[in-house]
């Protein structure tokens, strides 16, 4: 690929319908994200309804993971390595808490860099692939990771880490069940943040790149340190969930993070739409939330679980979001007997799934 | 440009995701129930059942609940418990954990915000330590049914055993072993690499150095289909015997026909949880395959109390049961008997009573409550069990004193 | 000495099963661009079909196989059609789909035949042995099996019209179609086909090992990495690939401890990738 000397961002998108913004604007679906995230934080929450604060839980801590999957996918890449890099940084975490210092703000630093650095020499070999064999590829990281962590002892081997301290923030201990939830959202929230901000200041090139590499190749924009940086952030929320989970179960235990979970992150995202960071958290709110109320049917969970993957995939192809936002579009089109105004809005988004 | 369809869409979109967040919370918020003390809840009580019933360990869970669904079955049929004035019908509500923590710690959870507080299960240790922290915070009984050696302590009052664990049976089926094989002096012990594995190897291990015998570990990769290089190092140590330890049937089975196959005629042997049923059947339905095999056996399927489960369970329920849902089944009758002992839903008051419970099982037969030694506190079923061995086909089963270790 | 030569031997046995599973896989991937989840279900129905067909109608192994390999070539053909077909462009939504229907099979299976394994049997269970070595007949059998069925994949790919018809359509589909070959057609056929090889390498093998419903995803984890290895598109990669991780896995087997062999193995892979981004033999990086 031709390495030309910088180009700027208006240049490189090919399709680009607000050429006099230099800069996407934030959306209101992800405002809407954030903005619930921060009143979940901030409003009190029942401490004694114990489902709620637990499935709140769940779908905190794993929604860094989910928006890890995401990050990827606005360069139509499938990243199944994701707990992979759970675990770098939960058992970073793990370490950090056990060995050195159990100040929150440190873990979730830790549990943000370790996996960011970890994520640059596997960056690199995956730059030259190209869709599904990178999804292929990320398969096996993660059982590297995987193997790696179980032959070392060092990380307690098969029993992983156990009786890891409660992180604290200034002199108070956070680890009751309604602390461990406001560290999630709060991790979570920061997730969410980095995302948003790394797609508004390289939108254009992630859509760029999407649309067409090979053309915005030819057009100066060079796609791997995009991918590279994607890759990294990709990492870093990886990382952080991996904490979250660690601090939920007090325990680093590598059956946490096996490959084959990697594969519900990606439902999440395909599930809940791959458009905006709306998308992974309604994908990651209403299967976390359907897993529960499966469990109890024993084994055809597995079966409902592939039956609403087999639907979503066939009929929502945009997953939710990306549904409900055709079918809203349509129907004030309809209402307001407008059309093809907003059309060149809805290409920018009629390659993503 | 057509600013204002444009927000209302977005509009539409958010004001659809938060409708479904709030209905999300509350859905989460329509479980609190207080299940404690006093008499049913509307004339049921309600016993959770957190076990693997996907997954990997899907063979272990699915009998478990068996067992469960069987004491329960029991008791319904002769009209219910007793709480209180009230007759009260056994209701199970399943969780299926999928053999991982964080859905063990998930369905706690959930379990306990629906009411349910008396809880038979988890089934793997790294289960069990998520969920064990949640259970003492908020006084949940735990009837579980894994071998970790955290499973159990004077810290958690709540929690008890099902099944005897390796510290239980270890020592004595070593010693049973030295006095039936009394010229092998070099035993390799093999496990899968995970935690499961090492819970039974470890103490296997160290009561074979106990006895004085050579003893080696030697761990195969999870998922291994072909265990043919495995057991050529296996064998460049030449041991006298090959204990299989909690190694999965499945891949029991497989070991053991290509052990023979490679020429091995020592004996081979499993000192771990009720698999052996399952092994045979691994291994074509021939007890012959086994060739000279020992093991553990914590089911005597010759008794007639046993048989008698097996018909009963299959006339009832249509199906044969798993053999490792017989092993458990003191557990979960005595789980039962205490709720009606102690009158009450009350997990500690429950608990109270499950201690003093003498274990004398229609099936089983007895047995004592142990466990002191190791963990600090006798809450660990012991029943008595054999060590059974093949030979050509044929089954000799020798009693063990049950020890109060 | 005669370790390594025993540890070739079983090298070459597990080297032809994973070159059937990856074969199947490889194909689909070259011709649809489909990474199939469910290919390991194929393998798993492979020794269930078989099963099956003894236990309740009495059928000898070697018909019971035939029927049930052809079963499953139904079923691979049905999966496509239905499931495939209408999104056969998204790879990202074939993909889930594929696994959805994995996770569907899999507690079909379990629902029907039990968790625990089955007492499946493979009818000769003889054992030659000389000088040190053993070899169960068996295994003799699936490398003949085996190699017949690369040698017969061979012939229909590169000797036959269809063959050629599939090969087209896996290297420019555009130019393909325009020549009048109908994905359509040859999409579900070819998806039949690598389902037929999978369940062929299952019917084989399962009774040789074990036939219980965790069996598939370690089928499934095998094709990935050595159609990694081998490179997409290439069967003789995948072929060369196959052959080149069972020897790995024999020989690391028979000297390291636990799950050492399969982290060298996988680390190895990811470090040629670092190298020859496309595998061994891969054809391109083109976005199949």
């Amino acid at each position: 690929m031709p390495e030309l000397t910088k180009t700027r961002d208006h240049a490189a998108a090919p399709d680009a319908p607000r050429a006099e913004r230099p800069r996407r604007r934030i959306s209101i679906a992800e405002g809407a994200v954030v903005l619930a995230l921060v009143l979940l934080l901030i409003l009190p929450l029942p401490a004694d309804n114990l489902q709620m604060i637990s499935q709140l839980n769940q779908v905190v801590t794993v929604l860094a993971s989910a928006l890890s999957v995401y990050v990827m996918m606005r360069l139509k890449l499938l990243h199944f390595g994701v707990p992979a890099f759970m675990a770098v940084g939960g058992y970073s975490a793990a370490l950090t808490a056990v060995h050195v210092t159990d100040n929150v703000v440190a873990l979730v630093g830790v549990s943000l860099v370790v996996p960011a650095l970890a994520a640059v020499p596997f960056g690199l070999i995956t730059m030259r692939l190209r869709g599904t064999y990178f999804a292929l590829v990320t398969f096996l990281i993660g059982q590297v990771v995987y193997l790696a962590i179980v032959a070392s002892d060092g990380l307690g081997g098969t029993d992983g880490i156990t009786g890891i301290p409660a992180p604290t923030l200034g002199g108070t201990l956070l680890g009751d069940g309604v602390a461990t939830l406001r560290i999630g959202l709060a991790v979570s929230l920061l997730a969410v943040v980095l995302v948003v901000v790394f797609t508004m200041v390289n939108g254009r090139r992630l859509d760029a790149l999407r649309s067409n590499e090979v053309l915005a190749g030819s057009l100066g924009l060079r796609s791997w340190p995009v991918r590279l940086a994607a890759f990294v952030l990709s990492g870093a929320l990886a990382g952080m969930s991996g904490f979250l989970i660690v601090n939920t179960l007090t325990t680093a235990h590598p059956s946490s993070f096996s490959t084959l979970t990697g594969v519900n992150y990606v439902a999440y995202v395909v599930v809940g739409g791959a458009a905006s960071v709306l998308g992974p958290f309604v994908g990651t709110v209403l299967l976390v939330f359907l897993v529960v109320q499966f469990a109890s049917e024993g084994v055809y969970a597995g079966a409902l679980l592939g039956g609403l993957l087999i639907f979503t995939s066939l009929f929502l192809q945009k997953g939710l979001t990306g549904t409900v936002h055709d079918l809203t579009a349509w129907v004030v089109r309809r209402a307001t007997g407008r059309s093809g105004s907003a059309r060149p809005r809805d290409d920018s988004r009629k390659d993503q799934t | 440009m057509s600013v204002r369809p444009l927000h209302a869409r977005r509009t539409a979109v958010i004001a659809s995701t938060i409708l479904a967040l709030s209905g999300l919370a509350a859905c989460g918020g329509g479980g609190s129930g207080s299940g404690g003390g006093g008499a049913c809840q509307d004339g049921k009580v309600k016993i959770g059942a957190l076990l693997p019933l996907s997954g990997p360990a899907a063979a272990f869970g699915v009998g478990l609940r068996q067992t469960i669904e069987f004491a329960a079955g029991e008791v319904n049929d002769a009209g219910g418990i007793a709480v209180g004035d009230e007759k009260c019908k056994v209701e199970i509500v399943d969780y299926d954990t999928k053999g991982t923590a964080e859905q063990a710690s998930t369905g706690i959870n959930k379990l306990i915000s629906q009411g349910t507080k008396l809880i038979w299960g988890p089934n793997l240790s790294q289960e069990v330590t998520a969920v064990q922290q949640i259970a003492v915070r908020n006084k949940v009984l735990l009837m579980q049914a894994s071998f970790s050696q955290q499973g159990l302590s004077k810290d958690m009052p709540l929690v008890f055993a099902t099944s005897t664990t390796p510290s239980g049976f270890s020592g004595p089926m070593v010693k049973w072993f030295t006095e039936t094989y009394p010229d092998v002096k070099k035993v390799t012990v093999v496990i899968p690499d995970n935690q499961g594995g090492k819970d039974t190897a470890k103490i296997n291990d160290e009561e074979y150095q106990k006895a004085g015998i050579d003893a080696t570990v030697s761990t195969f990769a999870e998922g291994t289909s072909d265990f043919a290089p495995f057991i050529d190092r296996l064998l460049r140590d030449d041991p006298g015997a090959v204990d299989l330890a909690s190694t999965p049937p499945g891949d029991a089975g497989v070991i053991i026909k290509q052990l023979r196959q490679a020429g091995f005629d020592g004996p081979v042997g499993r000192i771990g949880g009720e698999a052996t049923s399952a092994i045979v059947k691994a291994l074509g339905g021939d007890p012959k395959a086994l060739g000279d095999f020992f093991y553990y056996a914590a089911i005597n399927t010759e008794k007639p109390s046993v048989q008698e489960y097996f018909k009963t369970f299959e006339e009832k329920y249509g199906e044969e049961p798993l053999a490792v849902s017989a092993q458990v089944l003191p557990g979960a009758r005595l789980m039962l008997k205490a709720i009606d002992e102690a009158d009450s839903l009350d997990p500690t008051k429950v608990a109270k009573a499950l201690e003093k419970l003498p274990i004398d099982d229609p099936t089983q037969g007895k047995g004592v409550w142990g466990g002191k030694e190791f963990y600090g506190i006798n809450h660990e079923i012991i029943v008595g069990f054999y060590g059974g061995r093949y030979q050509n086909g044929e089954l000799t089963l020798t009693p063990i004193t049950a020890t109060t270790e | 000495m005669d370790t390594l030569v025993q540890a070739l031997v079983n090298g070459l046995a597990l080297g032809a099963q994973y070159a059937l599973l990856a074969l199947g896989f490889s194909l689909v991937f070259g011709v649809l661009g489909v990474i199939n989840f469910a290919h390991g279900g194929f393998y798993l129905l492979g020794g269930y079909f078989t099963y099956s067909l003894m236990t309740s109608i009495g059928l000898p192994y070697v018909p019971a196989l035939i029927v049930g390999v052809a079963g499953v070539a139904v079923v691979g053909y049905l999966m496509e059609l239905v499931l495939i077909e209408p999104i056969v462009d998204n790879h990202e939504g074939t993909l889930i789909i594929s696994l959805g229907f994995f996770l569907i099979l899999s507690a079909v299976v379990t629902v029907a035949y039990g968790p625990e394994a089955v007492p499946a049997e493979f009818p000769v269970s003889h054992v030659l042995r000389f000088e040190g070595l053993y070899i169960p007949v068996a295994r003799l059998i699936v490398i003949a099996v085996s190699a017949g069925a690369v040698v017969a994949l061979w012939l229909l790919l590169f000797r036959s019209r269809h063959g050629v018809a599939l090969r087209a359509l896996s290297e420019n589909r555009e130019v393909a179609t325009m020549q009048g070959l109908r994905p359509r057609v040859y999409f579900p056929l070819a998806v039949a086909l690598s389902a037929a090889l999978a369940g062929l390498a299952g019917g084989m093998v399962t009774p040789i090992f074990t036939l219980e419903p965790p069996v598939a995803e370690a089928a499934l984890m095998t094709s990935f990495i050595v159609v990694v290895l081998g490179g997409l598109g290439s069967l003789a990669g995948a072929a060369a690939a196959a052959l080149g991780v069972g020897m790995m896995e024999a020989i690391g087997g028979t000297y390291l401890d636990g799950s050492m062999t399969r982290l060298l193995l996988f680390s190895a892979v990811l470090t040629l990738l670092l190298f020859r981004p496309a595998g061994l033999a891969g054809r391109s990086l083109r976005d199949a």
